[in-house]
């Protein structure tokens, strides 16, 4: 019997055949290029040894496209969101899709190794048509999905003799969402591209995409906020009292007010009186809390950071990390680890490393503690983890280098405990306002220790207050303060306002980022040591542009909430909530009522257009 | 007669004077609100997004509001400090003569600014309120406690709660985009 296993990419094909052949495989050329295929066998339960031959494809198969009777200029834009789409081999990838059918006419069974993600099960399916038009008795019941999250030895062995059948329900919602994205991109693209010939500053397609009009919505809104900022002044309180020669500053509970008077009055009040007293003096205990479990866009957050990397380059590197088998699959959203989990085992892996093996050899000696545990679950992947030890000096590339130490650090420290300190806090009540001074002395750094990426230390200790005492106010005045501009958008912002918006997945949102570059829409511009996003006049343009039209019910094409909505709806149809048209048609109506209008008001998106292009 | 509608407070005979108490229980109506523990941005924002909800990141099609802002620094160790009410109100008073006063909220918050109203301001311009005797006059302003006040409400059918109520989203953003204010 023959099993025909197909992977996502030609790099994961050669691990898991590595680690299901024991080494002993043979390779053989097969009509792409970059996607040998390799024959060997091994012992499925209730199957016994069989013959496998491992192959890969390179990422979807299929490409969903407008038949050409309905290219650009052959019909109404509008039109787009009724009629027929086709799906076909997507043409440089026809010599991977005849692989697939010639290896499979002599198989009796399809293995899936694509991603366990939703697009991973998505390109499992087109794989199975591929296997199906070389061999017609590979049914459905004939395919086996492997679910692994990294290639550690273990647990892909486990993958192959734990298949489950490929998830049709999400399948649906990848189907849902690439038939959507479709209709939208090309109707919009096509409109916008049309309207605008002959402006100032228009590329030729002006290209529209339902996460990447949000993106930059987000860019455009901080850009103009920034710029508009005018400094407002605010009023505070302010007092020290000495004691035992040293002065303790105090800080007013009320926070600031933005009425001078107001705040004076309150001060001449207090100014009555010579003394304040001590009203409390508290020392509690206080911890710095170790991170959670690390998910994609955090990794993603955090790189940018510490080190400044955009991310596509950190999700780039992290996913060389993967292929190479050093860390576990970097696209998640899950920030708990699964409580059957043998981490200890994970850092013993790490205990010879020279900068963090001491630390895990503690962790190992008792200190090791279980990790939080967030409120995400994508339940397909557990959050980003080492795999393998690898030395740093070994990993030649500096972006692989600086993630695989990140990923080893905060693993690490979710497996060791809060940092410990004491917190004294003493009140000063002052006439009729309360004062608040503190103090931390921290104790144990623990987590501290490798995730040096974090710093937490002692401040100055308080005096030695005593509760009731009455105490002389040594100095005191009304201050005077300025409120700031908000921050130029950063990559790392605009990944998390994307994320809490609910645009693009972790997956996609580094992408989307890079598109909006890419098409001139926003620029990143080096700003005192850091780089922040801001639009172009192309993006300012058209972002102002769509804000200008109104449209039905509040909704916009360049703010998140449309694109949520469709996200909200994926995740029904992968739940079964929902099924994929009752979603396509929710979906598509929001959208097309959106374009009837912006075609109605195309005059009103020029105008505004033309006010940004000097 | 000694009523509270006939007592009135003109600030400028407290011009000069450190201190000094309400001498009779005064009524005033309510001319405008103001929150003076928020910037005039912010509250710019929250009069535009009660005019136009897109405008500033309401969501409606998912029964949310957009965030527009992430605090990068927020990381798991900011303590969870329970929100609590920082708002002091300043109140535009007008007496009976027509003499116009600022009043202060003091010390304690005032339950009829609190009643839950969605809105930039909570309550509608224009009701009635009685400031009782010894309320204490600082800086030419009154400084206002709960025991001191009795909210009387507005009288929908008064011109001047029609005049200061009407176009109030338009004239408040303009006020708080004028420069010179």
């Amino acid at each position: 019997m023959k099993v025909l296993c197909v992977a996502e990419k030609p790099s994961i094909a050669k691990e898991v055949t590595n680690i299901l052949s024991g080494g002993k495989s043979v390779r053989r050329n097969s009509p792409s290029k970059y996607n040998s295929n390799f024959d060997f066998k091994f012992d499925f339960p209730g199957h016994g040894v069989c013959d496998v031959t491992m192959t890969s494809v390179t990422g979807h198969i299929n490409r969903t496209d407008f038949p050409a009777q309905y290219g650009w200029g052959k019909v109404p834009p509008g039109r787009l969101f009724e009629l027929p789409i086709e799906v076909k081999i997507d043409k440089d990838k026809a010599a991977i899709h005849r692989n697939i059918s010639t290896e499979a006419r002599n198989s009796t069974y399809l293995m899936i190794w694509t991603d366990c993600d939703r697009e991973g099960e998505a390109i499992g399916y087109e794989i199975f048509e591929a296997a199906q038009k070389g061999n017609r008795s590979i049914s459905f019941n004939h395919v086996w999905r492997s679910h692994f999250s990294h290639l550690e030895r273990n647990h892909i062995l486990n993958a192959a003799r734990n298949p489950t059948g490929l998830d049709m329900k999400v399948v649906d919602a990848v189907n849902c969402r690439q038939e959507l994205d479709l209709r939208v991109g090309a109707s919009f693209t096509r409109l916008l591209t049309d309207a605008l010939r002959g402006q100032k500053n228009i590329p030729s397609p002006v290209s529209y995409g339902t996460c990447q009009f949000p993106a930059l919505g987000f860019v455009v809104d901080r850009y103009k906020r920034v710029k508009s900022f005018k400094e407002e002044k605010f009023w505070y309180l302010q007092a020290d009292v000495e004691k035992d020669g040293q002065t303790a500053h105090f800080n007013w509970t009320r926070g600031r007010f933005f009425d001078r008077l107001y705040v004076i009055t309150l001060y001449q009040e207090c100014m009555k009186n010579p003394h304040g007293k001590i009203d409390s003096v508290t020392k509690k205990p206080t911890s710095n809390y170790k991170p959670y479990p690390l998910t994609t866009v955090q990794l993603q957050k955090d790189c940018s950071t510490f080190y400044k990397m955009s991310a596509k380059a950190t999700l780039d590197a992290a996913e060389k990390l993967y292929t190479g088998g050093w860390i576990s699959y970097p696209r998640t959203e899950t920030d708990k680890f699964p409580r059957a989990m043998n981490l200890k085992s994970i850092v013993e892996t790490q205990t010879q490393d020279s900068r963090w093996g001491q630390f895990a050899r503690e962790l190992l000696d008792g200190g090791f503690s279980q990790p939080r545990e967030g409120k995400n679950d994508d339940k397909s992947h557990p959050p980003i983890h080492p795999v393998k030890f690898q030395k740093l000096e070994a990993i030649k590339d500096d972006n692989q280098r600086k993630v695989y130490e990140y990923v080893v650090r905060r693993f690490l420290a979710c497996c060791s405990t809060d940092a410990k300190g004491f917190q004294t806090v003493a009140t000063l009540v002052w006439g009729n306002e309360i004062f608040k001074a503190t103090g931390l002395e921290v104790s144990e750094l623990n987590y501290l220790k490798v995730y040096t990426y974090r710093k937490w230390s002692s401040s100055e200790t308080l005096p030695p207050f005593q509760q009731g005492e009455s105490i002389p106010i040594k100095f005191s005045e009304v201050k005077e303060g300025k409120t700031g501009p908000p921050n130029h958008m950063t990559e790392t912002e605009l990944i998390a306002l994307m994320d809490a918006n609910g645009i693009g997945t972790d997956a996609t949102i580094a992408d989307h980022i890079d598109r909006i570059g890419a098409r001139s829409y926003i620029q990143k511009v080096k700003k005192g040591g850091s780089e922040i996003i801001v639009p172009t006049e192309l993006g300012i343009g058209l972002i102002e542009g769509f804000s200008s039209i109104n449209f039905e019910n509040n909704i916009s094409l360049s703010k998140p909430s449309l694109r949520k909505r469709l996200e909200v709806l994926l995740k029904e149809v992968e739940t079964g909530r929902r099924t994929k048209d009752q979603a396509l048609k929710e979906n598509v109506d929001l959208y097309r009522k959106a374009f009837v209008t912006t075609a109605e008001n195309q005059a009103i998106l020029i105008n505004e257009y033309k006010k940004y292009q000097t | 007669m000694n009523t509270p509608d006939s007592n009135f407070f003109n600030p400028k005979d407290h011009v000069g004077q450190k201190e000094s108490y309400l001498q009779n229980p005064t009524a005033f109506h309510i001319i405008y609100i103001d929150d003076i523990s928020k910037s005039k941005i912010t509250k710019l924002e929250a009069w535009k997004g009660a005019k136009d909800p897109n405008e500033v990141g309401d969501d409606r099609l998912n029964n949310s509001r957009i965030i527009r802002e992430v605090n990068l620094n927020e990381d798991a160790n900011t303590p969870q400090i329970q929100q609590f009410d920082q708002s002091v109100y300043k109140l535009t008073l007008k007496d009976n003569k027509d003499n116009y006063c600022f009043a202060f909220e003091y010390n304690d918050k005032l339950p009829f600014l609190r009643s839950g109203v969605n809105l930039p301001i909570p309550i509608k311009l224009g009701g009635k309120l009685i400031v009782k005797r010894g309320t204490m006059i600082k800086n030419g302003t009154l400084l206002l406690n709960r025991a001191q006040c009795q909210y009387l409400g507005v009288d929908e059918s008064s011109t001047l709660v029609k005049n200061l109520n009407a176009n109030l989203l338009e004239k408040s953003i303009n006020i708080l985009q004028n420069p010179d204010l």
